[in-house]
Parts: structure tokens; sequence; C-alpha cells
């Protein structure tokens, strides 16, 4: 389990990044107003 | 009242999804790995995802309208540039089988090593790569395709002197002899004893550049070796080696534990 999280960290550290940003990107387009939410901290979880 | 069941269900759903991303970009990422394009990806991939996130975290609205438009034409512009790789990956998946038999590696090792003592009594060198999960592609494409059942007189043939193929390394993958004749990257250790010949930095090279195992016969003195990890452990007896080999191969353990003999 430590060999599967750890071995080669620095690429799954900026595979997850990448993935953030993807997430973030289709999250706002597919909930307007997303980021916006995100920022002023009042996510409602809908 | 139900507002926190709500808001907990929606955060393990994006983390679910985040993870998923996360686990197909890595599995991408090693496909692509070693690849031409690979590092024109990876330089891309990261400034889009730094960008993204600056312009996310400091509300920077006109990079956010830029990146926004630019997805379509990245993933277009993949497409034609990883055409090829592509290709490969979807005929790997098509014929990758879904478990590997441990029962055919046990028979894999067990080959090698009786190749391997058929050339140490001939006096002969050998390098032969197990790959794991990292593939090397300047070997593949180096290298003659064979894609043969992996034997003892199989190898021993290979590693005659006189035939075509003998120069470079072979590679398998899984249960088969991939190619022959395969270039490795040479490593740079300045560490190295200067008796080791090509064979050994070629070996120490490629356990570098990725996580396979590779064995190498001393053509000179017919001693064993095992690269590993950046390692090279040297001198193995057969019984040595086919211990280390499985508990790689089979058992996917740190082997450091077993008994390593760094060259220095």
């Amino acid at each position: 389990m430590k060999n599967l999280l750890f071995h080669n960290w620095q690429a799954k550290v900026v595979c997850f990044l990448i993935a953030l940003s993807i997430w973030i990107y289709l999250k706002n387009h597919d909930q307007p107003g997303f980021i916006d939410q995100l920022w002023t901290g009042t996510l409602t979880g809908h | 009242m139900n507002f926190p069941y709500t808001l907990i269900a929606s955060i393990a759903r994006d983390t679910i999804e985040i993870s998923i991303l996360t686990v197909g970009i890595y599995w991408l990422w090693k496909l692509f790995r070693g690849t031409r394009g690979a590092r024109v990806l990876a330089g891309f991939g990261f400034l889009l995802a730094l960008l993204s996130l600056i312009s996310f975290a400091l509300h920077l609205t006109v990079i956010g309208q830029l990146l926004r438009i630019s997805p379509l034409f990245l993933l277009i512009s993949l497409v034609i540039i990883f055409q090829p790789e592509l290709r490969r990956i979807f005929a790997e998946v098509g014929s990758r089988p879904l478990f590997s038999p441990h029962r055919q590696q046990a028979e894999v090792i067990e080959a090698v090593i009786n190749g391997l003592e058929q050339l140490q009594l001939a006096g002969h060198g050998a390098l032969i790569a197990f790959e794991r999960e990292i593939t090397y592609e300047p070997a593949r494409e180096t290298g003659t395709t064979l894609d043969a059942h992996v034997s003892d007189d199989l190898l021993a043939t290979i590693f005659f002197p006189k035939t075509p193929l003998h120069d470079g390394g072979v590679i398998i993958v899984q249960d088969r002899i991939a190619l022959a004749a395969g270039i490795f990257p040479l490593t740079q250790s300045e560490g190295l004893q200067r008796t080791l010949g090509l064979r050994h930095r070629a070996a120490l090279g490629m356990s570098e550049e990725t996580d396979a195992a590779i064995v190498v016969l001393s053509e000179e003195t017919g001693i064993i070796s095992l690269a590993y990890n950046g390692e090279l452990r040297r001198p193995l007896t057969t019984d040595e080696l086919r211990s280390q080999l499985i508990a790689i191969l089979l058992n996917g353990s740190d082997e450091k534990s077993l008994v390593p003999q760094l060259a220095s």
C-alpha cells in the first residue's frame, strides 16, 4: 500500500494537480459560478 | 438538518471524481512515458494546470476565459501528435490479459536461469530485462521484435556471439520475449567499477530509467548481476538470482532486504 502511494510520488502529485484543475474547470462549466461559490465559501452541497 | 449529509455526500462524490481523474491521468502518463511527445505533453499539462490553479486562486478572469477555450484545441493537437502512440495503446488494451498468472512468470524465470547457465558454460554474455510497468520506448524502436515464447535454448541462441541479435539486450514482457538487440540507456553513474563493461552500464542505466529488473551475465568473468532500482547487485549465484527475481516480479516486495550486494 505504501509502495502504491509513494512510488513515483512526484509524478502522482503532478497528476493530482492536473486532475484537480480539470475537475475545477469542468465543474465550473457544469455549474456556472462554482468557482465564485468556492472562493466565497458559500457552497451548499447541491 | 439534512444539510451536513448533503454536504458530506457532495464532498465524497467530488473526492471520487478527482481520484478517478488522477488515476486516469497517471495511467495515461505511464503509457506515454518514454515516447517522443511525452515531454511536450508533460510540459503543456503542467503549464495548463498551473495557470488554471493560479487563475482560480487569484481570480484572474481573462486568463480563465483563455483557458476555457483552450481544451478543444489541445485535444485535437494531442490526437495528432500522439497518433502512433494512441494506436499502440488501443492495440495493447485490446490484447492485454486480465490476469498475469504467477505460474507462467515462474516458468519464465526458470527458463532464463537455465539459459544463463548454458551461456555461462559456453563463456558468453547476456543482457536480459524483465519489463514491469514502465516501458522504455527507444529500446523498442531500436531492437528487433520477436514476440516469442521464452525458452533457455532461444536465449542461448540469441546471445551466441556470431548471431546478428547477440548485441544489445533482450526485453521480456510477461511471458514473452518482446524483442532482442535492444539498445538500453547507459548509466552516467561515476561510482561503477572500471572493470564493468557496457553491458553492466546499460543494465544499470535501464534500471535507473524504468522499474525493470535486468539480469547481466558477464562474458569475461561469468558473473551474474542483477540491476534494479538503480542498484547493481553482484556477484549472484543462480539460486540468489532466482529468489531475487521471484521477490521482484512475483511478490512485488522490496528486495533491498534480500542480500543486496552493491557494486562499489
